[in-house]
């Protein structure tokens, strides 16, 4: 699969030179494709001596495991092990200072949640690792009753919505410090079970750096293919997906695109902890690092596309797709409130911004993968 | 050259002015219908008009001949959604035969295997998880309130819940004269079928610019159609037609025999069936205008299917004034299609406009007046400009 690529592009050119050479007449041989290495801008007749590099997949797979998925991997394992000492100290000792210091903790692992959501790979998939650690909005009835009645068993799939980091939001910060601190007090159940929800997102999260950091990121790193199983494929499924997470379930659910306008304030991601602004915002970082690959010389999306020449009308298709996403960036600061508020008091805010995402979920999602011959392989998980 | 291109202009016009008889394009159906023209030209253009063949049954096949069509999952629920209506009637088959809650929670969820169908039993799908998520809840509410009622071990009558029966026909109804059976089966016609068409499947997230209309989803499976095309078909499936429908009208289920029922008045089995054909005929052939077009037909369609239907009830309950068997069965369904008016967001009714007309039928339907059916009747009818067929319905 590796040279396919390169053998389009000497069919593409092959056919450039033939009908240059049909139609000039003179003077100047040289390289006249403009996608080749050695393309002669004076040069009106084709030699055939255009070259074509292949674009570096090696360096470019490495970029993305070294610089961006393991360090966000270790990121959010590390943050959820503080976040885990600060509810045990918590459990221990119910004083206010302990409930804050496990309030930031959680703070900075749901920020670091949002840098790690895209990269469901490997046993992160087969842990069902993305619902598991952050489904929501959570059903704070069935969390009730299973304090209550001290039987749950969060490993099953009917817990789901009971468990993740939308469990600890609503324990933490549903109620006042002071009526928090009294629920923990008079039911020491009820901070047992925060502490066996962040134990589950704890190992969870272990296994997977565990499992990533073993021979996993090595093969990860070394599939150099572009078909659906591959790393590119993973990568622009996984990317595409978790930004389409982002537009409908922090953006599109709360602004009531789901229930005929109808807004749903409590369906937003951190919504008890009011954090729901501030982890769009890091999520939406994310994306355009996702699809940068980082500053400088790293090798991202954005660069295999303009090496293969991708346009959106006669704009490079990476510089569109930026652009696309410095412009939600912008919407999105404009509200620089919680989205629960803003959907009931600002709700033209959220909505400009949810109109440039779902334009830019086209561009993710129709061009960049047509353009990269990689298929989207994943379904609305809402089956038919 | 410009001058000149100018002056041949003015020549050609001052020629066709002098002429006797003036050409252009003489057919008014035509978009550019020239009235003043006399004498046609060939230059009469038309609207929509594709440069494909659009098919007049829902048979669609690749390039290679496979079959493009699926919407299982929309036949397993329209199923369910029968077996559902069929438990609920024993409630009603005579005084004290008691259903059970439990049953129709398994049944809305495909759990515990409630069918006797065995094949909805084996089925992935489900109704629950499909139905507009913000009414699941009064959908259970509703079960809760069927199962309570048929446990009445007396006749239903004003005030007192339970079956009432005209000798012909007997239906379980309320204190208040409310069939619930209507409001779960109208309600889920609603809340499920049209909700699905009118907010998913002809939407940009099931047919937009971002999904896919290239690549077959797995051919290798069997699955040779796009995930553009399989969106579209699961909105014609969630239509009930056959796919020979309207030539064919013997196998409509729920919207299809809905609009069947009222076609001579209505007129809308064909349009309806025109706009799912022409519609997925744009898909094929990456006809974005004509497929937002027909979109947009299908969602309106089958509106009116439930404003035609709405007037029908509130007419037979005038007619049945006196009859609390029929009266209160034909309120509950006419009230239960008004109510589904709402899961379309470009619904030409609005939420307040639903509200009052059901506020002017009023709470109990062993009270209710003729005055306030008529009233409610043309409430609809004046929305929809229904007025020259309302007492036709």
């Amino acid at each position: 699969m590796n040279h396919l690529i390169g053998c389009q592009y000497t069919l593409k050119s092959l056919a450039i030179c033939v009908g240059l050479l049909v139609f000039s007449s003179c003077s100047d041989k040289g390289c006249t494709d403009p996608l080749a290495q050695n393309y002669d801008v004076d040069a009106s007749k084709d030699d055939g001596s255009c070259t074509y590099g292949d674009f570096d997949r090696l360096a470019f797979n490495s970029n993305y495991v070294d610089n961006l998925i393991e360090p966000a991997i270790v990121d959010f394992n590390q943050k959820v092990a503080a976040l885990s000492s600060s509810v045990q100290a918590l459990k221990n000792d119910l004083t206010p200072s302990n409930l804050n210091a496990s309030k930031t903790a959680y703070t900075q692992a749901y920020l670091s949640w949002q840098n790690v959501s895209a990269y469901q790979f490997g046993l992160a998939e087969s842990l069902s690792w993305r619902l598991s650690t952050n489904a929501y909005p959570v059903d704070t009835s069935k969390i009730e009753g299973f304090i209550t009645n001290q039987a749950y068993n969060l490993a099953a799939a009917s817990s789901i919505d009971a468990q993740g980091l939308g469990a600890i939001d609503y324990l933490l910060y549903a109620e006042s410090e002071t009526q928090t601190l009294q629920g923990f007090a008079q039911d020491s159940l009820r901070v047992q079970y925060l502490a066996d929800v962040v134990d589950l997102i704890e190992d969870n999260i272990s296994a997977y750096a565990t499992d990533f950091q073993g021979s996993f990121k090595t093969t990860f790193k070394e599939n150099i293919a572009t078909d659906a199983g591959s790393t590119l494929g993973l990568l622009v499924n996984n990317i595409n997906q978790d930004f389409e997470i982002l537009k409908n379930a922090q953006i599109g659910i709360p602004l009531g695109k789901k229930t005929l306008g109808q807004v749903q304030p409590t369906f937003t991601q951190g919504y008890y902890s009011k954090l729901s602004y501030d982890l769009c915002l890091e999520h939406l970082n994310r994306v355009e690092l996702n699809f940068t690959g980082g500053s400088g010389s790293a090798l991202g999306l954005d660069d295999y596309l303009d090496f293969l020449g991708a346009k959106h009308d006669d704009e490079n298709l990476s510089d569109k797709i930026k652009a696309q996403i410095n412009l939600c960036q912008t919407k999105l600061q404009a509200i620089n409130s919680p989205i629960s508020q803003a959907v009931v008091n600002n709700s033209t805010l959220v909505d400009e911004f949810y109109t440039e995402a779902v334009a830019l979920v086209v561009l993710l999602k129709t061009d960049m993968p047509s353009a990269l011959s990689v298929l989207i392989t994943y379904q609305d998980n809402d089956g038919d | 050259m410009k001058l000149r291109s100018i002056f041949l202009g003015l020549t050609a016009a001052f020629l066709i002015f002098s002429c006797a008889k003036e050409k252009g394009c003489t057919d008014a159906n035509a978009l550019n219908y020239n009235p003043d023209a006399e004498e046609d030209n060939g230059t009469c253009t038309y609207a929509n008009t594709p440069a494909y063949t659009i098919p007049t049954t829902y048979e669609f096949t690749d390039a290679d001949g496979n079959n493009t069509v699926s919407y299982s999952g929309q036949t397993d629920r329209i199923g369910m959604l029968l077996e559902m209506k069929s438990y609920m009637a024993t409630a009603a088959s005579g005084v004290g035969t008691a259903v059970s809650a439990q049953t129709l929670l398994d049944m809305f969820a495909n759990e515990n295997s409630p069918f006797t169908d065995a094949n909805l039993n084996a089925s992935s799908k489900q109704i629950e998880s499909k139905t507009f998520s913000l009414d699941v809840s009064a959908f259970k509410v509703y079960f809760d309130s069927i199962a309570l009622y048929s446990q009445s071990q007396v006749a239903g009558a004003n005030g007192t819940a339970g079956v009432v029966s005209n000798g012909t026909k007997s239906y379980l109804c309320s204190p208040t004269g409310k069939d619930y059976a209507q409001f779960v089966e109208k309600g889920l016609m609603g809340a499920l079928l049209y909700y699905q068409i009118a907010e998913v499947y002809t939407r940009d997230g099931k047919i937009g610019e971002a999904v896919d209309n290239t690549t077959a989803v797995d051919a290798a499976a069997g699955k040779y159609y796009t995930s553009m095309q399989h969106h579209w078909d699961e909105a014609f499936g969630y239509f009930g037609a056959p796919v020979d429908f309207p030539a064919n009208t013997n196998d409509v289920l729920f919207l299809a025999k809905y609009s069947n029922n009222y076609d001579d008045e209505l007129g809308l089995n064909q349009q309806i069936m025109d706009a799912f054909l022409a519609g997925r005929a744009a898909i094929n052939n990456n006809d974005t205008e004509a497929k937002e077009m027909n979109a947009a037909k299908v969602r309106m369609l089958v509106e009116k299917i439930f404003a035609g239907a709405a007037i029908h009830y509130f007419n037979v309950a005038v007619d049945n004034i006196t009859d609390n068997t029929l009266r209160n069965h034909y309120i509950s369904e006419g009230l239960a299609f008004l109510m589904s008016l709402k899961y379309n967001s470009d619904a030409i009714i609005s939420q307040s406009q639903i509200d009052a007309i059901v506020s002017t039928i009023g709470d109990n339907y062993y009270d209710v007046t003729i005055a306030n059916l008529v009233s409610a009747r043309d409430q609809v009818s004046t929305i929809y400009s229904m007025d020259d067929v309302k007492t036709e319905l």
